[in-house]
């Protein structure tokens, strides 16, 4: 049987396989995009409708903002049972990961009042969230390639 | 940590990926722990040693105080 040092040399696609743990990790963490996505379209919907300035009756309104809400409740739950379950080098990897989004935001959020005290606009939410998002995947990508 | 992981690992003609399905881990843990990046926890430490059925200092033995 091939030992590793004599298999031939992966493909990145294969190198990422590698580094997303089990089948089951494989599978949660599928589940846990599928809630994402599923909140991106509802999120969206909800923002376009919402801003297009429509006479909506308040129930349909409340839907539109908790549809959303609860989606985004759901993915934490899902993402919360992966981690929970994931093989333990990708608990550690997935913790770095959110060690580096939360430190970002902890960052970006102080940087940026001072910024604002210097006369900058305003800070938006989206921004931050898109520092957080991005720098958790940085540091998910950082630990993935330092156990590889 | 130093350990012993790969020896026996070839001593058996086992991929890494057939002890990773054993361990029930990826195969990106077993390689992190051969290369010494990455030390296991006591459960694992404890599978690892009953699927070569050894004591776990027969596995991993301490270095020089370094740790992943």
């Amino acid at each position: 049987m091939m030992t590793n040092d004599e298999l031939p040399r992966r493909s990145l696609r294969e190198l990422i396989q590698d580094c997303s743990g089990t089948l089951q990790d494989k599978r949660n963490s599928r589940r846990f995009t599928v809630w994402c996505l599923a909140w991106a379209v509802a999120y969206v919907g909800a923002h376009w409708t919402l801003k297009a300035d429509m006479q909506l009756a308040t129930a349909l309104v409340w839907l539109l903002v908790s549809t959303p809400i609860l989606l985004m409740i759901g993915a934490v739950f899902s993402y919360m049972h992966f981690l929970r379950n994931a093989d333990e080098l990708l608990q550690k990897i997935q913790m770095q990961g959110l060690a580096m989004g939360f430190g970002a935001a902890v960052v970006f959020v102080t940087g940026y009042q001072l910024l604002e005290a210097a006369g900058a606009s305003e800070m938006q939410t989206d921004h931050l969230i898109i520092v957080m998002v991005f720098s958790w995947i940085a540091g998910q990508l950082h630990g993935s390639w330092r156990y590889r | 940590m130093k350990n012993s992981l790969r020896v026996l690992r070839a001593e058996r003609e086992w991929s890494q990926a057939t002890l990773a399905e054993q361990l029930q881990v990826s195969r990106q843990t077993v390689n992190a722990i051969e290369t010494g990046k990455y030390d296991p926890g006591l459960p694992l430490a404890f599978r690892i040693a009953s699927v070569f059925a050894c004591r776990i200092e027969d596995v991993f033995n301490p270095d020089d105080g370094k740790n992943s």
